[in-house]
């Protein structure tokens, strides 16, 4: 009788042990739909980058923020509902003053609808003229011919700022001439000396960075 | 009869192993997501154009990449992939067009 009472006991025991190890083999497969993270602030700092290549407004911003969210639906980037917000009406804001110098400023806010509230990817590009280094001939070769070109040399200041709720930095992007015409030396972290054609280009000249963000420089006084 | 019993109570403690090993299993903390992660958002910052991506994506994860995709199509690996992987897509905007590279990668 006593054993089988133990064996009822132990039969019991490995019923149990048996359902709860089945249980187990029964995994689950969570999706992660919306993730925070730095992927999704590198991706609103990329298309910040994108739509600074060329003339960028508020709705060019919103239509690249729009494109990325429907690739969300259908692909794994885990993003957050997101929102692009210009600080000014114009996200490309150039101020002059008197003396010729200026200050071009891109600044774009994005808001990140997370589940506990928004967060904030701030993207900033500055340019800053730190004023004229007088002029130079340059001979250059276009084409066939050979021709001289009168150069203005202007100091420059570039740099990109992010702010994220994971990374926040100040970069240095490197300048570059996508017509091949300009002299460019790096002085300084974010410190360039620039000799631009001065009859080509009417009042600005056209610089890239290394991302292929705009940079003009104004040549004609504005 | 004790042979028996003996055999049972056998049984009963493999079955509780092997339940409480794979309950550890499952609760390894998903490193590789953080991983994966970052590494995309690093190579996406650093990035000039798609075929830079790939190569710095590589670059970063080297052997723990399981598998890459370029606009939908297998570029490298495709064996490793397991329940455990985990996929994450960076859009790269090329002339104004986007491009999806998506990566998997496997604790």
């Amino acid at each position: 009788m006593r054993h089988k009472g133990q064996l009822a006991l132990i039969a019991t025991l490995i019923l149990a042990a048996t359902l709860i190890a089945l249980t187990s083999l029964r995994t689950p497969h969570p999706y992660v739909a919306y993730e925070r993270g730095h992927l999704q602030a590198a991706h609103l700092i990329h298309i910040a980058r994108v739509c600074f290549s060329r003339t960028c407004d508020c709705n060019r911003l919103q239509q690249l923020v729009v494109t990325l969210q429907a690739i969300n639906g259908s692909e794994p980037l885990r993003m957050y509902p997101t929102f692009s917000l210009c600080t000014e009406s114009n996200p490309m804001n150039s101020t002059f003053r008197s003396d010729g110098s200026y200050t071009t400023e891109y600044a774009v806010k994005f808001t990140i609808q997370t589940l506990s509230g928004a967060e904030y990817v701030n993207f900033q590009a500055l340019i800053q003229s730190l004023g004229v280094d007088g002029t130079y001939v340059k001979t250059v070769t276009l084409g066939d011919a050979v021709v001289s070109l009168r150069m203005l040399r202007v100091r420059l200041k570039y740099s990109n700022s992010f702010k994220t709720p994971f990374f926040n930095a100040t970069v240095c992007p490197r300048i570059e001439d996508p017509e091949k015409l300009a002299d460019l030396t790096l002085l300084a972290p974010c410190e360039w000396l620039v000799g631009v054609p001065l009859d080509i280009s009417g009042a600005k000249y056209v610089l890239k960075d290394e991302w292929g963000v705009v940079i003009p420089v104004f040549v004609g006084g504005n | 009869m004790r042979h028996l019993e003996a055999a049972a109570l056998g049984l009963v403690f493999a079955v509780a192993t092997v339940y409480m090993a794979s309950l550890t299993a499952r609760q390894i903390s998903p490193v590789h997501h953080g991983t994966a992660q970052r590494a995309l958002a690093w190579a996406l910052l650093n990035a000039r154009n798609v075929d830079e991506l790939v190569q710095l994506i590589q670059q970063g994860l080297g052997e723990h990449l399981a598998a890459l995709y370029v606009d939908g199509q297998l570029k490298s690996g495709g064996e490793g992939l397991s329940e455990l992987s985990v996929c994450y897509a960076a859009v790269f905007f090329e002339l104004e067009t986007p491009h999806v590279v998506k990566i998997c990668i496997t604790p």
